[in-house]
């Protein structure tokens, strides 16, 4: 059970009270037969009313409504859409170069600052919450539960994780894809540093399995505005040993094309892949940054 | 390559400063730990090479800087063989004009054997060399001022200035030329010089057997401005005839004569060649006239003879005695001599005596008078058998007596001269001083005013006389000096004159000790001086210790005491008299009371200007370049022309040729060539050296403006204002 200095850790009480009254939601029909707040493609049950229809023999008697019988003396029963529970998985990016940060707090502890306030609204929204901390090239996997005591489990790992080497984002949600019964919400925390094709062909693939995807992609400014000076060299974080010797000054403008490209790029195979994209630098405060997503993408379902 | 400034490449190290500053800001170099590496390697990649490049560029601008910068300030010297440069030379080539050059081998003279091997040297030359042509004579003398550039008009001019060149009567002092040649300055251009001697194998003017000659040579050769080589090439493949009877010179008592009076000439003729020659005729003349034929003997190799003749000259005049060999041998040239005689029909002498001598044949001038040949004629007018022709005068008028008029001055006796002063003037000027002693000497006063401490007209000072006139029994026998002089040479014949039965019973004495080395020309048996002499300036000093009369010595009654007086008279009027027959090198000097311009004329028929100087009131013309032997014409304006003779140098009819210890000698001789294509001798050059500072201060210009626009160019790129990228664009 992590102790209440690493939940702190964490977990910023301030965040989590800015994103007080707001809710995840699922914009596609979720499976499920537990109470929550998402839709159930299953009709029937205690569900919300849809519509009526005649009586045949063999329907169960008690959705007959008597009131319409009074007034039209015709047998119909109630038709219901059952609200199910929403499975969320987070995905947590913690390849190495997700520990980078140097004027904000890094990418990783961002992203799991991110993780924390997400699994905790999803549970506390009586949805199924879990995780997936991609490390090292290994995935620890928390599997999804809606009972609140999960979280525990959830920050645990959390604290546990500590980003480090390379890490192959596609393979990872290729095999969360394959690992996943339910259809659900992948809420994926990454700065995406992977091969984009494959990135593509993976979300594809949870995609056509009936996931929803959502990428908050978190960068550092630095990693923005690549503003050194002098002859530097650049240690890599995924891969040991590998370096730069170089004068920022001389590559910044291809190295800030490239990045532009780059998140074009993410940006479009998103959208090709009906995924949805948040950009969250470091140098936002998260709670704010979160709050103003969810809301955003609230507003948004609400009126599809 | 050399240095001016060679200290500064002390500073060579600091070239390595950018070198550190690069290496050092590698080491200082941050360290960023990075997670976007994807992006930065393509990047890196992408302009690896570039930054690379420019990293590399800009490090070899500055290091270039620096080694440029301390290389002009050591101010380098490249050597011209780096730019591709030939090796520029300077030719010097001697022209020997010396009289063997007028020898002839096959029917043409050396001398233009020499001018066509000239001519053919100057028209192989290279443009990028430089010639001058160098006369050998007596002395050396330039044909070209400056060194001449060889260009195809450059070379056209030499050669008609070599056309217009003769072989002179002149000797050639070789080593002098290779000396002058050495000496020259050298121009930047030039890297070594060749010194072209075209020889006839003559061994003379070549000094062989001065070692210390050659060595000194030697020296100023390796110590010239630039390497010099000396190239000897043999003008014939075989050696010349050196058959040679050479009349070497005429010699007389004196070149002056006086009408009727006869002259003794005497030739010497030298055999110089290596064969006995045969008798043969000399043949005389005098102004073109035959005076006489006279013969000559066979003479052994080296052996000389000398052939005299006596002539009397009847007219006053200046008159060319030549004698001229009459056989055919080697060196025609040297078969004739000849020697310039100037017959005066008077000169005039002052004679100062005092008047109150008694008695007329106690007066010293009656004796002086009548060696002279004074006789009177109608009682009044005078006639002179001597050329000399006295006027008397008494001390007091000499003051007033303008001494120019009078070739010489005699003080007879004479007690005081209050003149001494205008008297040492006249003999500084060339005059004669004839001081006779006698009674009336006044010792005190002679050895104050005259001898004044050895710095006045007579050297040595008087003491007390020694003898008693009146005593006949007891006398000094006198004679010349032991010494030779040609002022007593005629007084030295006892045979002929009778000076050794001349009495003296009085003299004064001269102190020896109040002067050194004074030529003495008649001296008593026991060796104290009777006449001394002493030379002022131009003039001449004669001080004798006794009277020109009878009353101390019975010398003016013997035969010597005329030919004495006239010998010493014309020793005495001899500086002021034009010297006609010089040597090599003499000056021609000619006086007038008044003149303009005068043009001379030399040997070889050119001509030069003289103006004249005014000295003591009288105008003068002088001329030193007598370097070139034969007859010089001076031709004074709205006067007669008159004549001078510079005589040969003897030793240029010795036309004996190189031994072989002398052709070894000159093989052995560093830097001397010896019969080679001149043209083919290198010798030690030095290509010229050039200071390239001002190309390095100009590389030194662009590099830093390189450097600058290169930095300029990255740090614009490294500053480059970039909008960072928006995640959410």
């Amino acid at each position: 059970m992590p102790s209440p200095a690493g939940i702190t850790e964490v977990l910023n009480p301030a965040d989590l009270a800015r994103l007080n009254g707001l809710e995840l939601l699922a914009s596609r029909v979720v499976d499920g037969l537990l109470s929550g707040k998402h839709r159930s493609q299953l009709k029937g049950g205690s569900a919300e009313f849809t519509e009526h229809r005649g009586y045949v023999p063999g329907d169960e008697v008690r959705l007959i409504d008597w009131k319409v019988f009074g007034k039209s003396d015709r047998y119909v029963i109630k038709q219901y859409i059952e609200q199910t529970c929403l499975q969320v998985i987070v995905v947590v990016d913690a390849s190495g170069s997700m520990a980078f940060g140097l004027g904000t707090e890094s990418k990783f502890h961002y992203a799991r600052s991110l993780a924390a306030c997400l699994t905790r609204l999803v549970l506390r929204q009586s949805d199924s919450a879990g995780l997936a901390v991609l490390e090292n090239g290994a995935c620890n996997y928390v599997p999804p539960r809606a009972n609140p005591n999960h979280f525990q489990a959830i920050l645990q790992r959390l604290l546990d994780g500590k980003p480090s080497g390379e890490t192959s984002l596609a393979a990872h949600l290729t095999e969360l894809a394959r690992r996943i019964k339910r259809r659900g919400l992948i809420v994926l925390l990454s700065d995406c540093f992977d091969d984009l094709p494959a990135l593509k062909q993976a979300m594809q693939f949870l995609r056509a399995k009936g996931h929803e995807i959502i990428l908050l992609q978190t960068m550092a400014p630095e990693e923005l505005t690549f503003d050194f000076g002098g002859w530097s060299r650049f240690d890599c974080l995924e891969v040991d040993g590998t370096h730069l010797n170089l004068d920022p000054g001389l590559v910044r403008k291809d190295y800030l094309e490239n990045v532009r490209i780059f998140l074009a790029d993410l940006k479009r195979i998103c959208g090709e892949t009906g995924c949805d994209y948040q950009a969250l630098p470091t140098n936002q405060p998260m709670g704010d940054a979160l709050a103003y997503y969810l809301q955003r993408r609230g507003s948004r379902l609400k009126q599809t | 390559m050399s240095f001016l400034n060679a200290a500064f490449l002390a500073g060579l190290p600091l070239v390595a400063i950018p070198l550190l500053i690069h290496l050092l800001s590698r080491r200082q170099q941050k360290r960023i730990a990075w997670g976007a590496m994807r992006f930065l390697k393509e990047a890196a990649a992408r302009r690896r090479r570039l930054w690379r490049l420019t990293d590399l560029l800009l490090l070899l601008l500055r290091t270039a800087a620096f080694l440029l910068f301390i290389g002009a300030l050591a101010r380098p010297l490249l050597s011209a063989s780096w730019l591709g440069d030939s090796v520029p030379r300077e030719i010097v080539v001697v022209i020997d004009q010396s009289m063997s050059m007028s020898r002839k081998v096959g029917g043409t003279s050396l001398f233009d054997l020499q001018r066509e091997k000239a001519h053919a040297l100057l028209g192989n030359l290279k443009s990028r060399e430089s010639v001058r042509i160098l006369l050998a004579g007596d002395s050396p003398e330039w044909l070209t001022p400056e060194a001449v550039q060889v260009t195809p008009a450059a070379v056209r001019k030499l050669n008609e200035q070599l056309d217009k060149l003769q072989p002179t009567l002149g000797a050639s002092d070789l080593l002098a030329c290779v000396r002058d040649a050495a000496d020259l300055e050298a121009s930047k251009e030039i890297s070594s010089r060749l010194i072209v001697i075209f020889s006839d194998r003559q061994r003379a003017g070549w000094q062989m057997d001065e070692r210390p000659l050659w060595n000194a040579i030697q020296a100023r050769m390796k110590r010239g401005a630039v390497p010099c080589t000396v190239s000897i090439e043999f003008l014939t493949e075989t050696e010349p005839d050196t058959d040679n009877l050479c009349v070497n010179r005429i010699e007389s008592p004196r070149p002056f004569a006086s009408i009727n009076q006869a002259l003794n000439l005497t030739a010497q003729v030298q055999n110089h060649g290596s064969h006995s020659s045969g008798a043969t005729l000399l043949t005389w003349q005098a102004a073109g006239q035959p005076l006489g034929i006279t013969t000559i003997p066979e003479l052994a190799p080296g052996a000389s003879t000398s052939l005299s003749i006596s002539h009397q000259f009847s007219a006053p005049g200046l008159f060319d005695i030549t004698c001229r060999i009459e056989a055919r041998d080697a060196l025609p040239a040297d078969n004739e001599a000849h020697l310039l005689v100037e017959v005066y029909k008077q000169l005039p002498v002052l004679l100062v005596e005092e008047s109150n001598t008694a008695g007329p044949l106690e007066k010293d001038s009656a004796f002086v008078l009548a060696a002279l040949g004074a006789r009177k004629t109608d009682g009044v007018k005078t006639d002179w058998r001597s050329v000399f022709e006295a006027t008397v005068i008494e001390p007091g008028a000499l003051a007033a007596t303008d001494l120019r008029r009078y070739r010489c001055v005699i003080l007879a006796n004479v007690r005081r001269v209050e003149a001494i002063d205008k008297l040492e003037a006249y003999v500084r000027a060339g005059g004669g001083l004839w001081i006779a002693l006698g009674a009336n000497t006044d010792t005190a006063f002679f050895n104050e005013q005259i001898y004044r401490g050895g710095l006045g007209l007579s050297p040595l000072k008087l003491t007390a006389p020694i003898g008693d006139p009146n005593d006949r029994e007891r006398f000094f026998a006198i004679r010349t000096s032991l010494e030779p002089h040609p002022a007593t040479a005629l007084l030295s014949d006892f045979q002929r004159l009778d000076l050794d039965r001349a009495r003296v019973y009085r003299r004064h004495q001269f102190d020896n000790l109040s002067g050194k080395d004074v030529s003495a020309f008649l001296q008593v048996q026991q060796g104290d001086p009777v006449v001394i002499e002493r030379n002022l300036e131009r003039g001449r000093v004669l001080v004798q210790s006794i009277p020109l009369g009878v009353s101390w010595s019975s010398l003016p009654l013997c035969q010597a005491y005329v030919a004495m007086l006239h010998e010493w008279l014309w020793y005495l009027a001899e500086p002021a008299l034009p010297k006609r027959n010089l040597a090599v090198g003499e000056s021609i000097l000619s006086s007038r009371g008044a003149g303009e311009t005068a043009e001379l004329t030399l040997p070889d028929q050119r001509t030069v200007q003289l103006e004249p100087a005014i000295v003591s009131g009288t105008a003068e013309w002088r001329y030193a370049g007598t370097r070139l032997p034969g007859e010089y014409q001076l031709q004074i304006v709205g006067k007669v022309s008159t004549q001078f003779s510079v005589l040969r140098n003897i030793s240029e009819s010795d036309l004996a040729n190189f031994s072989t210890q002398d052709l070894e000698q000159l093989h052995s001789t560093d830097g001397f060539r010896i019969g080679l294509d001149a043209l083919a001798v290198t010798g030690k050059a030095l290509p010229p050296r050039y200071p390239i500072e001002g190309w390095l201060l100009t590389a030194l210009a662009l590099v830093l403006l390189g450097e600058l626009l290169l930095a300029g160019w990255t740090t614009n790129r490294r500053n480059l204002r970039l909008a960072p990228v928006s995640m959410s664009a």
